[in-house]
């Protein structure tokens, strides 16, 4: 990516999310800007953005719920999208790298990890827009990822498996994220890398580093490695993958044959493993 | 005993990947996972719905020489398991490009 000449405005808070640099520009207060870019700290960029997003907020309704998941409940009609009647809606054009989105000021606040997937989501959009059919191994994971010794070791499993526990474990080492990490595939060639999600886990570094293992994990009363067969661990990664939906992708529309294809993919390359492990550092030398 | 003369044709709701001669195959919701001997393999690789049992059988003897029986038998076997499980379907005519 070529630097960009033109640093961010005032009101604009680029990120940096894989290979992308989204913007986003807030036409409000200058304490959202201040806001997005602490919470997405040592992921703020200066690149040339691949998409500016104009964030318009809306008042908080009090009869309306915020959600959990905005990969469901979407109406799409051309290029303009609605998550959650009117929760988040807008237009998004990637051919001219434009989005302009009104949402609920809730959703960037104490809701911004739910707003994150609105950002999963535009990944996904940008990943489709500059790669078209060739559909190359790029794909958001709930994990932990930490590199040691500058190797990639990436930790899966559901809410409440341990990955925070194991991210706070690990800070003596570099951990790229406690909750979602970018997994990528090149020839037959994986890496890890962090993503700027979650802000509220504050020892991110920003890095990628050649994949090592995969883990899935399990709290237990002793720390030990057990090899194990891609006959179980396919579906749950496939669980734990990020639904490869863009942001005009409707939910049916999901491919959910192509994430079993890279999960596949990516468990052909990379050694996986089942990972008990007790809160404390000991499953480290399990690992070794 | 299915018909010799029949066409297999895989199940394209399948995904598969070759890992050296090794088929693994999943099912669309990746929930069953299936790994394939040689044989079955090469069986699977070309079950493309322009051969028919009969071809495959022939095709199976020459590639890993061994006798037409054997190849009779386990082919047909093999197809046979394939079939129960979903991953082919038979058809009386050849299955276009």
């Amino acid at each position: 990516m070529m630097q960009n000449n033109r640093l961010p405005l005032d009101n604009e808070c680029r990120i940096q999310i894989g290979e992308f640099c989204c913007a986003l520009r807030f036409n409000a207060d200058a304490g959202y800007v201040k806001s997005a870019r602490d919470y997405f700290e040592n992921f703020n960029s200066e690149q040339e953005p691949d998409i500016e997003v104009a964030v318009n907020l809306m008042p908080h309704k009090e009869d309306v719920t915020i959600p959990s998941s905005l990969f469901v409940n979407k109406t799409i009609d051309g290029n303009s999208f609605d998550y959650h009647n009117g929760l988040l809606k807008g237009m998004i054009d990637p051919r001219s790298k434009k989005c302009t989105i009104e949402v609920d000021f809730v959703l960037l606040g104490g809701s911004a990890r739910i707003f994150e997937q609105f950002l999963f989501q535009l990944y996904y959009t940008l990943i489709a827009e500059k790669y078209g059919k060739q559909k190359p191994v790029r794909f958001l994971l709930h994990s932990c990822s930490v590199l040691r010794a500058g190797q990639g070791y990436v930790f899966v499993g559901p809410s409440g498996s341990g990955k925070s526990t194991i991210a706070g474990l690990s800070t003596s080492f570099s951990v790229l994220n406690d909750e979602m990490s970018l997994i990528l595939g090149e020839n037959g060639i994986f890496s890890v890398q962090a993503t700027p999600f979650n802000g509220f886990f504050r020892q991110k570094k920003n890095l990628k580093g050649p994949l090592k293992g995969i883990y899935f994990i399990k709290q237990a009363k002793s720390a030990y490695v057990k090899k194990v067969s891609m006959h179980d661990y396919i579906p749950a990664l496939v669980q734990e993958m990020v639904p490869f939906m863009g942001i005009l992708t409707a939910e049916q529309d999901i491919p959910r044959s192509v994430m079993i294809e890279r999960a596949l993919d990516t468990l052909l390359q990379v050694p996986f493993y089942e990972l008990h492990f007790l809160p404390d550092e000991s499953f480290w030398n399990c690992i070794e | 005993m299915i018909s010799l003369g029949k066409y297999v044709v895989r199940n394209s709701d399948m995904v598969w990947r070759m890992v050296g001669n090794e088929a693994f195959i999943i099912d669309k919701d990746g929930t069953k996972i299936h790994q394939l001997n040689r044989v079955g393999s090469e069986i699977w690789k070309i079950s493309e719905g322009n051969l028919t049992i009969r071809q495959i059988i022939e095709t199976i003897c020459n590639h890993f020489e061994i006798t037409a029986e054997e190849a009779e038998k386990d082919s047909v076997q093999f197809i046979e398991n394939m079939l129960t499980q979903g991953l082919v379907t038979l058809t009386d005519t050849p299955v276009p490009a």
